[in-house]
Order: C-alpha cells, then sequence, then structure tokens
C-alpha cells in the first residue's frame, strides 16, 4: 500500500493489518516487525509495532517513528507469525521533494495565525478577546 | 493494480514481491522472478530484468531489486507506469501489478 509523502526527520505512523494465508485478519503470534529501505535497499530504520484500539482490534497494529534522513521512495517490510506461519507485506512511501506540493500545502494549512489574545481585569479574571491587530 | 508512489528521473524505482502459494504462505519461488515496466496503455515495454536470486534478509519468498528510471532508458516525467512482477511457485505462475508515476 502506499502510504502518500512525508517530511524527513518528522513523525509518521505505520500501521499493519496481520492476517492468514486466506487474508482474513487475525491477530498475530507476537508484535509484528518493520523494516525501513531506501530506494537501494539500506535499511535505514526497523523496530515493532504495538496493538491498535481499546479493546484491540484484530490484526491491527501500528507505530510512531521519526522518518529518517534518507530521500526517495521508501518500502517498509512487516513481518508477522499467524499460527506459526510467518507473512510478511509491504508499504510505500516518499519523502518530501517527491510530491512535495501537496503535502506543503496541508503543512501550511495546518499553522493559521489565531486572531485571538488573552486578558484579564483587575481582578485577575482571564478571559479571551479578539486580537484588534486582526480586526 | 496498486499505485507504489513517485520516482524521479534519473533515481532508482524499488521494485520488491512477497511470493506466495496458493494459499497464500509466502514461499521461495521455483526460478528468480522477473518484472517488466510497461507504458500506461501496455503498448510499450520500456525496461525488464530479473529480481534478486535469493530471499532477501531472511525473509521468505521476498525478492526485490531497483530499476533505473532514466531519460535514455525511455521514462517521461509526468507519465505514469505499469509495473508487472511475474513469479512461480510449485511450478504455477503468479502476477502481480503495480503503477507509479515519474516525476
Amino acid at each position: 500500500m502506499y502510504i502518500g509523502v512525508h517530511n524527513q526527520n518528522h513523525p509518521i505512523t505505520l500501521t499493519v493489518t496481520t492476517h492468514d494465508g486466506d487474508g482474513r485478519a487475525q491477530d498475530a503470534d507476537a508484535v509484528p516487525t518493520y523494516r525501513l529501505y531506501d530506494s537501494s535497499w539500506a535499511l535505514v530504520a526497523s523496530g515493532s509495532a504495538a496493538p491498535k484500539g481499546d479493546p484491540f482490534l484484530t490484526g491491527i497494529y501500528e507505530t510512531e517513528i521519526i522518518l529518517p534522513d534518507a530521500t526517495g521512495m521508501l518500502t517498509c517490510v512487516w513481518e508477522w507469525d499467524v499460527s506459526s506461519t510467518t507473512y510478511h507485506s509491504f508499504d510505500t512511501l516518499n519523502t518530501t521533494g517527491y510530491g512535495k506540493e501537496i503535502y506543503n500545502a496541508a503543512y501550511f494549512y495546518q499553522q493559521p495565525r489565531v486572531p485571538m489574545v488573552l486578558v484579564h481585569d483587575e481582578t485577575g479574571t482571564h478571559s479571551q478577546k479578539d486580537n484588534p491587530r486582526f480586526r | 493494480m496498486q499505485f507504489i508512489g513517485y520516482c524521479q528521473l534519473n533515481q532508482n524505482l524499488p521494485i520488491s514481491v512477497v511470493c506466495k502459494n496458493g494459499s497464500g504462505t509466502p514461499t521461495t519461488p521455483d526460478s528468480t522472478p522477473t518484472w517488466k515496466i510497461y507504458s500506461r496503455n501496455f503498448v510499450d515495454t520500456i525496461t525488464s530484468g530479473s529480481l534478486d536470486a535469493s530471499d532477501f534478509d531472511s525473509m521468505t519468498g521476498f525478492r526485490k531489486k531497483f530499476a533505473s528510471i532514466t531519460t535514455a532508458g525511455g521514462y517521461t516525467a509526468g507519465q505514469i507506469y505499469v509495473l508487472v512482477v511475474t513469479y512461480t511457485v510449485s511450478s504455477t505462475d503468479y502476477y502481480e501489478a503495480f503503477t507509479f508515476g515519474v516525476n
């Protein structure tokens, strides 16, 4: 699965659905592990994921990592066991610079200027007021 | 057909496949898997090759390689291409198809 365009050195959530040979979601025998490779298949990160949901959702695991300083297309290979049989799947993603226009638009949208100020009167009571600079 | 992302012109496109048997269990293939990249309409074969001859990183059935996506090789920025990976397990042929963009 393609999981989009992401900034290097920024957090990214990696998610996997573990399944059996028939493709049915199944909890893994142990937490699944991942290996992240760059476009030349050099290993740039590895680790494991934790069950997701409360109560846990069958076969859903995720982990948050800081995306390494690697450029181009990355491949995240998952490995897990169900009933002692080992399975693999892989996801792909791009780092910034490969489709960055879309990502940067979203990034700046998340940082609006807030036209509010916090004020307090002589009794020490605090309240929010419109910032006169934005009127 | 799964989209796998964007490859910048004159960079490497990582190619991978998990070879499986008819029960969906990762399995070492009978022979080296092969790949072909086609133009979007399947009219032209742009480049082709083989994946690695052995399983990668001790992962049964996982084969990988990368293709060089170059202007000289026939690739154009702004185009979508189709990647088809072929492998054989227990004398049965399997195919997986992906798409990717070049920018």
